[in-house]
């Protein structure tokens, strides 16, 4: 008899994701003009304008996996039997147990940093010695604050059983053959945490001024002050916690006070096991110069729900495990696009080149000709 | 003196030539003998066929584009499709990756299959034939964006093909992206 007993359905989503579209409002674009004013007038005109933005996302994701998988071809009992032998055959026992977890992306992206339109400030036509000052600033402040926090405990228990048969007390000869026991057990947690925040450099804040047709020794002053400030807070806590207890057993058998030959057969174990974790707290901040001029596209969502990792190949040991992302260059995949070139073609190239040169050059420094001109 | 230094320079400058002719002829190859392209209509699998670049290979559904050991893997035996974006023909993004250039000593057949991928160009096609069933993709952008704009694997939202590649050629400098919709 061959029982399979399979857990798949067991994936825990808390996935939350917040997308935040700000549409910033840009530092100047109004009209200022100082004209018309008669002669030896005082004129003054000051602007003043603060914007302060403020994204903030908080993501929390509790989960917690209880599993108990159970596979049983065991705990026969054929003893007192007086005819004939005694045989006990149990069948094989399969468990597969795989859990995915993903939780917590933020994407924070903030648009229309530039303004198409110009600002303007004219000071014209004013009479003479008039005195016409403006004065225009503008300070902008953006805040970025991502808060994300994912707490994840696994604790799952596997169990698979052929053994633990009894044949006792028989007349005859006596036989067990157990079954194998195949057991599987697959956990993947993440992406957990992940950021993702562009923001643009305010710099582009074109302001046209025009000082034209003023009277005979008038005075006229812009003054222009900017100040922009960039704010980004990104805080990733993460704890995962896989708490596995796995116990399969083809023996424990017994066959004692029996008349005639006992043999006992245990079936074989094959155990894989594998975690993964990661990618865990990835953060990519992008703060550029450039303004996106395609106001028509679409803010990155992220993808709802996880997947379900694609079945491992069994291993004969048991207890493996599949190493989490731990090393630098693997953060750093983590990080970018995945890496579908390499730079030592191009050095391999460079040395080529230089292995020419040199041996063009030994061969002028030999006194010989290499056969061409080359100019060095 | 001068007769090593005329022996060496010798030396040096055929294993230069050795060593161009080992770089490029993986690389010229594909000019010069690309591969031919097949019927896979009635073919099992997933195929990636651009007839423009004479480009066709396998594509390996499920992989992990954040473990660079296992896409590495992937990415010898054909296209590999990034876990967590739709399969082709689900609505969604569907994002496919492989190899622009290789080492020389690691040549396999789909090492440089995306290696001419800056050819296309808006209007180009692009099928996909998935256990049978062919899906007909037209060219609508392409760009070259930073390593770190990883946001173009996350935006899963709107229903297209994005194909990926390293570039400059021979460097992992940037990344090639090539935008695609049914049509």
């Amino acid at each position: 008899m061959n029982k399979q007993n399979k857990n798949i359905a067991v994936l825990s989503f808390s996935f939350m994701w917040v997308m935040s579209l700000t549409f910033t409002p840009h530092a100047l674009a109004e009209q200022i003009t100082i004209t018309g004013n008669g002669a030896e007038s005082v004129n003054e005109v000051v602007v003043t304008k603060k914007n302060e933005s403020v994204t903030q996302q908080t993501n929390n994701a509790d989960i917690v996996n209880n599993i108990s998988n159970n596979a049983s071809t065991g705990d026969n009992t054929a003893s007192f039997n007086t005819n004939g032998n005694t045989s006990i055959q149990t069948g094989d026992a399969t468990v597969v147990t795989e859990v995915t977890n993903t939780a917590n992306t933020s994407i924070v992206e903030q648009k229309n940093c530039c303004d198409s339109q110009q600002g303007t400030v004219t000071v014209s036509g004013n009479g003479a010695n008039s005195h016409n000052n403006a004065n225009v600033s503008s300070n902008y402040t953006a805040n970025v604050r991502v808060y994300q926090n994912a707490n994840i405990v696994n604790d799952i228990t596997t169990y698979a059983n052929t053994g633990n048969n009894r044949a006792n007390y028989n007349n005859g000869d006596s036989l067990i053959r157990t079954g194998d026991i195949k057991a599987k057990t697959h956990i993947t947690s993440g992406p957990i945490n992940l950021s993702y925040v562009s923001v643009p450099l305010y710099s582009n804040k074109p302001l046209s001024v025009t000082i034209i047709g003023n009277g005979f020794g008038s005075w006229n002053t812009v003054n222009v002050h900017d100040e922009d400030d960039t704010n980004i807070d990104i805080e990733n806590v993460a704890t995962v916690i896989n708490d596995l207890k796995e116990h399969y057993s083809t023996g424990d058998n017994k066959a004692d006070y029996n008349n005639g030959d006992v043999a006992i057969l245990t079936g074989d174990i094959a155990s894989y096991t594998s975690i993964d974790n990661g990618p865990i707290n990835v953060s990519v901040v992008k703060v550029d110069c450039a303004c996106d001029k395609d106001t028509d596209k679409e803010v990155p969502v992220a993808p709802v729900g996880g997947t379900i990792p694609p079945p491992s190949q069994a291993s004969p040991s048991s207890g493996s495990s599949v190493p989490a992302i731990t090393t630098a260059a693997e953060i750093l995949a983590a990080t970018t696009l995945p890496i579908t070139g390499n730079n030592w073609l191009a050095l391999a190239l460079f040395g080529n080149i230089m292995m020419l040169l040199l041996g063009a050059y030994l061969r002028l420094r030999s006194g010989r000709s290499p056969g061409y001109n080359v100019a060095l | 003196m001068n007769k090593l230094f005329f022996h060496l320079g010798n030396i040096l400058i055929v294993t230069s030539l050795f060593g161009f002719a080992y770089i490029f002829y993986p690389l010229l190859q594909v000019y010069i003998a690309p591969p031919v392209i097949q019927n896979v209509a009635a073919q099992k699998g997933t195929t990636l066929t651009i007839p423009k670049i004479n480009a066709q290979a396998p594509v390996i559904e499920m992989v992990d584009p954040w473990n660079e050991a296992l896409y590495d893997e992937a990415l010898k035996r054909g296209v590999a499709h990034a876990k967590g974006t739709s399969l082709p023909g689900e609505d969604g993004t569907t994002f496919l990756f492989a190899h622009s250039s290789g080492m020389p000593w690691e040549m396999t057949r789909y090492n440089t299959i995306f290696l001419r991928l800056g050819e296309l160009s808006v209007g180009d096609r692009i099928t996909i034939n998935r256990n049978g069933r062919e899906l007909q993709y037209k060219v609508t952008d392409k760009k070259e964006v930073d390593p770190s704009e990883v946001n173009y694997l996350l935006q899963t939202n709107k229903t297209q093909l994005i194909l990926q590649t390293c570039t400059p050629i021979g460097t992992s400098l940037k990344r090639l992206l090539i935008f695609a919709e049914l049509g």
